[in-house]
């Protein structure tokens, strides 16, 4: 990989994960990760290829059978019994399932407000504010300008402006919003806690096809804004394209291609890689199926892993 | 089938395929075309019957369940105001000795007098205090005891689960009732110990059933993402644990209320709750037991513990039905 940028704010080195059962699940054989400050990285794969594993190991949810993962140049404590470290609440994470991503029996501003107080708790809210002061006008669309004085966001209901609902759903309980609406509210907490890296573990996989690449942008926007890291993860390769800087796709627990999205778009490598792109549909009005290999199609280890 | 999955056209196409050929009929449907013709009449009568009654038998419970849920919250909600004013209600001093002794149930005393010549009906209005509040009591300890003991052995798992689980376990193990009786023998016959004692055999449920939700919430998604956001365990308990498993829990517990009544009179009637004079429920079964001809002795408290029973049982489906609609249609 380019090695002209600074120091990764996340990386993941050689993690193995491995369930146990009989036979026990090889999730995750030898994956390196690295996250630089500010950029989007995609994170594809289909089902089962260690993706989801890969997130949780980031973000300290999963500890790894070998490997480790380094935050800050630190090593990052698995998350345990015990009350997260305050300094590695700087990675933050969004789930797969609206459905429960929120607690449903608390008010969607409690659960926002969560993520303030852990920001304000870390020193990270005045931080974050210069550095969005800086380049502000970035996002269109933006309804910007609540409250000039302060970078942003700094209240639940402010904060739900900014991921495009009303201030009023602030009292509200999570029913009573759908599955886009919920998805937004569970960026917008972990969001407020003005993370360095945000992990979204197919965040929008759950929502249809115009909710998907709404909520994608919005993170996108949201995260740079902040200068947030996101590793990006989905098994959509046509909505991951049009955000991420950089691709890395996965298959049966490995890492088989990485590179500058454009690149992996255009000139893919692996096979693996040249079937996930085959296997997006062309809206071209003749119907065709995708052309894939026969499903269950074993790779053989490929020279462009690392 | 087809017949079975399109319900409205199944009448539409028996009545029609009686009249018909068989030839057209075996080639019209392919797979079952050999008892085709000899169960499709039945068959599609069955299920014209069944869609019906099924129907209606849906229905049923839906209509009588509200009301049901009405007459036990009335009842029940009667019985818990005899808690609280039953001594000041009753005609009579519960204790007193002052009527003719075994007066059957009539003008002088509504529902008799007993060996003593104490009034009846002012004992069990009296005694609601004793029996329901103790049962009451008893089930808020045993919730409260259970829940924690579960909640800890759900959230914390490994070595504290196991520990927990195994004790629950070994408590399970015996007859609630025997256990209840060991018990309360070993205490000393005493309202209290009997309270001590049902204490002991009734918290296991709690405990089982907290520990089997909190194990599948602690790997939900916003348990997690409330650890990322530096909870502590204890605000993770309170805040994203605890509430999800609190309904759920009270409708066991108010299920319960009848069941409790029924284990403290249980003891009272073997003579390991309340000591004689108390107007406990059990202890006067138990003590009309000795004049069995004196039905009204025996059957008026009885009707106490069972409307009891039954009222909180109901009023507790009620509950569980008003926290999970979807349940309610089984």
């Amino acid at each position: 990989m380019s090695s002209d940028r600074p120091q990764p704010i996340l990386e993941a080195d050689n993690v193995y994960v491995e369930y146990r059962g009989t036979p026990p699940v090889k999730a995750v054989r030898g994956v390196s990760l690295a996250l630089y400050p500010g950029e989007v990285v995609g994170l594809v794969g289909e089902s089962g290829c260690g993706k989801s594993t890969m997130a949780r190991v980031l973000t300290g949810l999963l500890k790894p059978n070998r490997g480790e993962v380094t935050y800050r140049g630190q090593p990052l404590r698995p998350l345990g019994l015990g009350r997260r470290p305050l300094a590695e609440t700087g990675i933050q994470m969004v789930f797969q399932d609206p459905g429960s991503s929120l607690n449903p029996r608390r008010r969607v501003e409690a659960q926002i407000a969560d993520g303030l107080r852990i920001a304000v708790r870390r020193g990270a809210l005045g931080l974050a504010d210069e550095g969005s002061g800086e380049h502000s006008d970035e996002a269109s669309g933006e309804r910007s300008g609540q409250r000039p004085n302060s970078g942003g966001p700094s209240t639940p209901a402010e904060w739900l402006v900014r991921v495009g609902m009303e201030a009023d759903d602030a009292r509200r309980y999570p029913r009573s919003f759908s599955g886009g609406q919920r998805q937004r509210i569970a960026a917008a907490r972990a969001l407020a806690a003005r993370p360095d890296v945000l992990v979204a573990d197919e965040p929008i996989s759950a929502l249809d096809a115009s909710t998907q690449a709404r909520v994608a942008y919005l993170m996108t926007t949201l995260a740079a804004r902040q200068g947030t890291s996101l590793l990006f993860i989905s098994h959509d390769l046509s909505v991951v394209r049009l955000i991420a800087d950089r691709l890395v796709v996965m298959y049966a627990g490995r890492v088989v291609e990485r590179g500058p999205t454009e690149q992996v778009w255009n000139d893919p490598r692996h096979p693996y890689t040249k079937s996930l792109l085959a296997a997006i549909p062309v809206p071209d009005g003749a119907g065709k199926l995708p052309a894939v290999g026969p499903a269950g199609e074993i790779y053989p280890d490929h020279e462009a892993t690392r | 089938m087809a017949p079975s999955t399109r319900s409205e056209d199944g009448p539409l196409t028996a009545g029609g395929d009686q009249a018909a050929p068989r030839p057209g009929r075996a080639g019209h449907q392919s797979a079952p075309s050999r008892q085709g013709p000899q169960n499709h009449p039945n068959r599609a009568d069955g299920i014209g019957k069944r869609s019906l009654t099924g129907r209606l038998w849906r229905r049923l419970p839906k209509g009588i369940r509200t009301p049901v849920g009405l007459i036990a919250a009335v009842v029940a909600l009667a019985w818990i105001a005899m808690c609280l004013f039953g001594a000041q209600v009753a005609p009579h001093d519960p204790l007193a000795q002052e009527l003719p002794r075994f007066t059957p149930p009539g003008s002088t005393a509504w529902l008799g007098t007993d060996e003593l010549g104490r009034d009846v009906l002012s004992r069990i209005l009296s005694g609601a205090r004793v029996t329901i509040g103790l049962a009451l009591a008893l089930v808020v300890m045993s919730m409260v005891v259970g829940s924690l003991l579960g909640l800890v052995a759900g959230y914390f798992g490994r070595w504290v689960d196991e520990t927990v689980m195994r004790f629950t376990d070994l408590v399970m193990a015996f007859p609630t009732v025997i256990l209840a009786m060991v018990t309360a023998a070993a205490l000393g016959a005493s309202l209290f110990n009997a309270v001590l004692a049902a204490l002991v055999v009734s918290w296991p449920q709690y405990a089982r059933v907290v520990r089997s939700m909190v194990l599948s919430l602690r790997t939900s998604e916003f348990v997690a993402s409330g650890r990322l956001l530096g909870f502590s365990p204890a605000r993770s308990i309170r805040l994203d644990i605890l509430p999800n498993v609190s309904g759920p829990t009270l409708v066991l517990a108010s299920l319960d209320i009848g069941t409790a009544a029924l284990l403290l009179s249980g003891l009272s009637f073997l003579g390991l709750g309340a000591k004689p004079p108390t107007p406990e429920w059990g202890s006067m079964v138990s003590s009309a037991v000795q004049h069995f001809d004196k039905w009204w002795l025996g059957v008026f408290p009885g009707l106490a513990i069972l409307t009891v029973v039954i009222s909180f049982n109901f009023l507790g489906d009620a509950l569980r039905d008003a926290f999970d609609p979807e349940a309610g249609e089984a």
